[in-house]
């Protein structure tokens, strides 16, 4: 795209850097200002979204914003928002404010969460610059910026099963990290650019550049926990404080997913793509990861366990959408990013609160637990219905549109599994709700104290539940509008 | 065109006349020591950059000493290269020097210490502003023989023996560039380093003698860039007090004989002889096998400065390899990595020492949870090692880059592999170190004050701050740096 289409403007670089600042700014208040601590914490994030909001509008105007220093040889490091940017960017800057209230009611006792607060406001930094970035070398600083600081929220509890499942994590980074580095020369050296925006850069087939297509897959793929990469994510998700999961759930994922987009869109272009057919790894990946997270997820008593297994499975619908190599089915998969970010999210947040109230993480110990904090749990099966995808919460949508593109482009079949891991999904969230409010039949059993009033930790509970459903009653699906526009970027 | 400028002969003469006012005073005098040391490797400093922006316009300075016999003398030529070795080393002899300060706060010896420290300095330059094989060599020489006595400072058993070792390698060594002094000279008439090399004209009748000398030369030059397997001297080396591991074997001598190398490759030799007479890819493979090897060897160790040595093996390698493609990008990325790899690994370096220091500790085992008493340090480290491995944007990455660019793009993979290889080796023996300090429960706690003395902790972090600032901001600094001296190799 030539330089005079682009509106220059700084935002996307004060985007990151915010949250950057407010780690800074959040050590010093800990150091002499203590009072300040909450304050500059949501700072960091609130001013981010209001950004976002504000780039929105700039954007609806002006079209693609774009922003380069020339620093970080040999690409220099470039911002560039276009609509997959946009709607990413609106995504993890909501999700990141809502997150960092409750991780406020999490860690209550300021101690405890102090080191806390500096990781996940350096970590939402650099997801916050993956999305926005304008190069792949851009993406790749930050995504290996942000998986480095992933690793001590997944320890940070320091018992034994936690460290043992952030060096698993921390390995598989690293291999992620050389393989990526790897790819991203290539692709420089091959084409002279990694610059998004132009539709495809490689022209020519040879195993150099197949190399470099499967590194990006293994470097992406370990981060959004694609079969059969995703085997650090369990063992994180069951030991990592709840903030931590819902973080890497809902917004860190989904990097990868951006990342995987950007490869095969922006950087070998659709018919390279289509002409070579390396696709269809992603797609067979993908198909196994629907069922095989399933069937696994049903096996898992630990809560966040069962959670991680089913973002197996949930990763595999959005990577089905994007490797059909249709619009539709991109609407559908980049829909399905925002549906499982709330859907997941709340289920994450819902495990947290159980666990901090409680110290509960195991499904069977849970049974009647709904008597005890009912608006909780209403949120969880809101959720769990959501994820099953009955009309007309969200992932009814992402589905409709997954199955319609598996139509078009003649794989029908696609909709039998599509159908089968609905209801799979169905079997293992179901009976969680069922127990909790059902399965206690001698009421005696359950501790009737009451529980204090918490507003950190119930509200951003409740919004993500809300956001469930609330855009597909709503007049206007805002999300599916914008989801339709990043599809018609690439299509 | 060339001009006579006297900073080279202040770079050389002032560690000289510093180190004697060391030993002049009384031993009692730490102030009034540290404050020469000091002064005078600033000095050096101050000279060495006041050339910098002279050769960067292109021009050479040139300082003639004296000449023994025809083609036989004392002689400096300062050109980008040489400048590039030169600035390394008097920068960073300065962090080291105000470091020094604090390490030897409590060792014996001090004023012995610091005369050898200082004139190393001198040495140094002198290696660096060299204009002929000759002076090279005299300064190489002089080199290993003002650092023996730092090697061997503690005075125990083990350091004598270490030392015996160290200096018999590096006088061997130095024996193998004398011979090939004497060849050259007898062919070429002259041992001047010239920017396309001087042994063209002489190719065509001697190619044989002429392979010779290059395996004379690398072995010569080799030993001190610890090519296996002439490597030994340099984890035995180890035993030093640690700003002279990290100064000396991080970057003076281990630099020195790679920059004799690259001296051997385009000032001697030049590149297209290099190609013609196809050795270099015997080199590859041996500098390939050290690489390889040095990182396996490098997980095997359990004492941090003998790990921090064997990762120099495996990255010194790096260096000669880039260099070896005798391809733009991979010559400027094994000549960035003489910038980089000195920054991080002194950094390196300067945290073992700081642990030692405050702690007395030196095995890995024992450094668990020191990230909590040393978290500054620690940080430091990390940066550091995270560095090496070629995570952005810390400097390593420009070299690593560099070198995969230059390696795929020049058509020979097999040297992009090598490296590929060894950073995921890198990324196997730092990991667990930085895990262990911050991740693990150990014996630390979070103490009053400073966590080491600000002598000691000021250097590291700005240190690991100019590895980042190096790594974000390279095309303003070390890539244009080294594009001049590229300029003068194609």
């Amino acid at each position: 795209m030539p330089q005079a289409d682009l509106t220059i403007s700084i935002i996307p670089a004060l985007i990151v850097l915010s949250p950057l600042l407010g780690a800074g700014l959040t050590f010093l208040a800990d150091r002499y200002q203590s009072r300040l601590r909450n304050a500059t914490v949501i700072a960091g994030v609130l001013i981010p979204l209001l950004m976002t909001a504000y780039m929105y509008m700039v954007f609806q105007h002006q079209g693609v914003l774009y922003f380069k220093l020339n620093i970080l040889p040999p690409t220099g490091l470039e911002f560039r928002v276009d609509s997959l940017s946009m709607y990413m960017t609106l995504l993890f800057t909501f999700f990141a404010l809502v997150i960092t209230v409750y991780t406020l009611g999490y860690y209550r006792d300021k101690e405890d969460g102090k080191v806390f607060f500096y990781i996940l406001l350096l970590a939402l930094g650099g997801c916050f610059g993956v999305v926005l970035s304008g190069n792949m070398f851009t993406f790749f600083l930050f995504f290996e910026f942000m998986s480095l600081m992933f690793f001590p929220m997944v320890a940070y509890k320091s018992t034994p099963e936690s460290s043992a499942a952030g060096l698993k994590f921390f390995y598989m980074t690293i291999i992620a990290g050389v393989a990526m580095f790897w790819a991203v020369v290539v692709t420089y050296l091959d084409t002279g650019s990694t610059s998004f925006g132009a539709g495809g850069l490689f022209t020519s087939v040879s195993p150099l550049i197949f190399s470099a297509f499967i590194c990006y897959l293994i470097a992406l793929g370990i981060k959004s926990a694609m079969i059969p990469l995703h085997i650090w994510m369990a063992d994180a998700y069951a030991a990592a404080p709840t903030p931590a999961a819902t973080v890497s759930s809902a917004i860190m994922l989904k990097t990868g997913i951006v990342g995987i987009i950007r490869v095969i869109h922006d950087l070998y272009g659709l018919s390279y793509i289509q002409d070579v057919g390396w696709n269809n790894i992603l797609l067979v990946l993908a198909i196994i990861g629907m069922l095989y997270g399933s069937v696994c997820a049903f096996a898992q008593d630990d809560l966040n366990r069962r959670l991680a297994y089913s973002g197996v499975a949930q990763i595999g619908y959005i990577l089905l959408g994007i490797s059909l190599l249709n619009e539709l089915a991109l609407v559908g998969a980049v829909y399905h990013i925002m549906a499982h970010a709330f859907m997941k999210g709340s289920l994450f947040l819902c495990a947290g609160v159980i666990y901090v109230n409680t110290g509960k993480t195991k499904i069977s110990e849970m049974q009647g637990i709904g008597l005890q904090m009912p608006i909780i749990m209403l949120c969880f099966t809101i959720a769990a219905v959501s994820s099953v995808g009955i009309p007309p919460l969200n992932l009814f949508v992402s589905k409709w549109h997954l199955g319609l593109g598996a139509f078009e482009v003649g794989m029908p079949w696609v909709i039998a599994v599509l159908i089968t891991s609905s209801l799979l999904n169905a079997s293992y969230y179901f009976p969680i709700s069922i127990n909790a409010f059902l399965g206690c039949r001698e009421l005696k059993n359950i501790e009737r104290k009451r529980l204090r009033f918490q507003p950190l930790r119930i509200i951003p509970v409740i919004i993500l539940a809300l956001g469930a459903f609330i855009f597909t009653i709503a007049p206007f699906n805002w999300p599916l509008d914008l989801a339709r526009n990043v599809a018609q970027l690439f299509f | 065109m060339n001009m006579a400028l006297p900073q080279p002969l202040i770079a050389v003469i002032t560690p000289i006349i510093g180190a004697i006012i060391i030993r002049v005073l009384d031993e009692s005098e730490a102030a009034k020591r540290h404050l020469v040391a000091v002064v005078s490797v600033s000095v050096v400093f101050i000279s060495v950059l006041s050339m910098l922006p002279t050769v960067l316009a292109g021009e050479v300075i040139k300082v003639n000493l004296f000449s023994f016999l025809e083609g036989l003398g004392l002689f400096f030529n300062i050109d980008p290269l040489g400048m590039v070795f030169g600035l390394v080393s008097s920068t960073l002899w300065v962090f080291a020097t105000v470091y020094s300060i604090g390490y030897m706060k409590h060792e014996h010896g001090q004023r012995g210490y610091f005369v050898f420290f200082v004139l190393s300095c001198s040495a140094a330059m002198g290696v660096a502003f060299a204009g002929n094989l000759f002076t090279l060599y005299i300064f190489y020489e002089y080199l290993a023989i003002c650092t023996y006595p730092l090697v061997v400072h503690a005075g125990t058993e083990e350091s004598v023996k270490a030392g015996i070792k160290y200096i018999s390698y590096s006088l061997a060594g130095g024996a193998l560039v004398f011979l090939s002094i004497f060849i050259i000279h007898d062919l070429v008439g002259t041992l001047d380093f010239m920017p396309g090399g001087i042994l063209n004209s002489v190719a065509a009748d001697h190619s044989t003698l002429i392979k010779v000398v290059f395996v004379l030369l690398i072995a010569g030059f080799g030993t001190k860039a610890a090519i296996m397997p002439l490597h030994s001297w340099l984890p035995g080396a180890m035993v030093a007090p640690t700003p002279v591991s990290a100064l000396l074997h991080a970057v003076a001598i281990v630099k020195a004989g790679v920059f004799g190398i690259s001296r051997v490759f385009f000032s001697l030799y030049g590149r297209e002889l290099l190609a013609e007479l196809n050795v270099t890819i015997i080199l590859a493979i041996v500098i390939s096998f050290t690489i390889i090897v040095g990182s396996l060897m490098a997980i095997k160790q359990t004492v941090l400065k003998l790990r921090l040595a064997y990762s120099t093996i495996g990255q010194l390698g790096y260096i000669t390899l880039g260099m070896l493609m005798l391809y733009p990008t991979g010559v400027l990325g094994g000549l960035v990595h003489i910038i980089n790899h000195a920054v991080l690994k002194i950094t390196l370096f300067f945290c073992a020492g700081m642990i030692i220091t405050v702690t007395g500790k030196k095995n890995l085992d024992q450094l668990r949870g020191i990230g909590k008493q040393m978290p500054l340090t620690m940080l430091a480290f990390a940066v550091g090692a995270l560095g090496l491995m070629g995570v952005t944007p810390i400097c390593g990455y420009i070299s690593k880059y560099h070198l995969l660019a230059g390696g795929i793009a020049s058509g020979n993979q097999a040297y992009a592999y090598v490296i590929m290889t060894s950073s995921l080796l890198n990324a196997i023996y730092y990991l667990p170190i930085i895990v262990n300090a911050f991740f693990r429960e150990g014996n630390f706690k979070k103490q009053a004050g400073p966590e080491a003395p600000l002598t000691m902790l000021v250097p590291t972090v700005a240190l690991a701050v100019m590895a980042i600032l190096f790594g974000l901001f390279a095309n303003y600094t070390t890539i244009p740096f080294i594009e001049t001296v590229l300029k003068t190799i194609f």
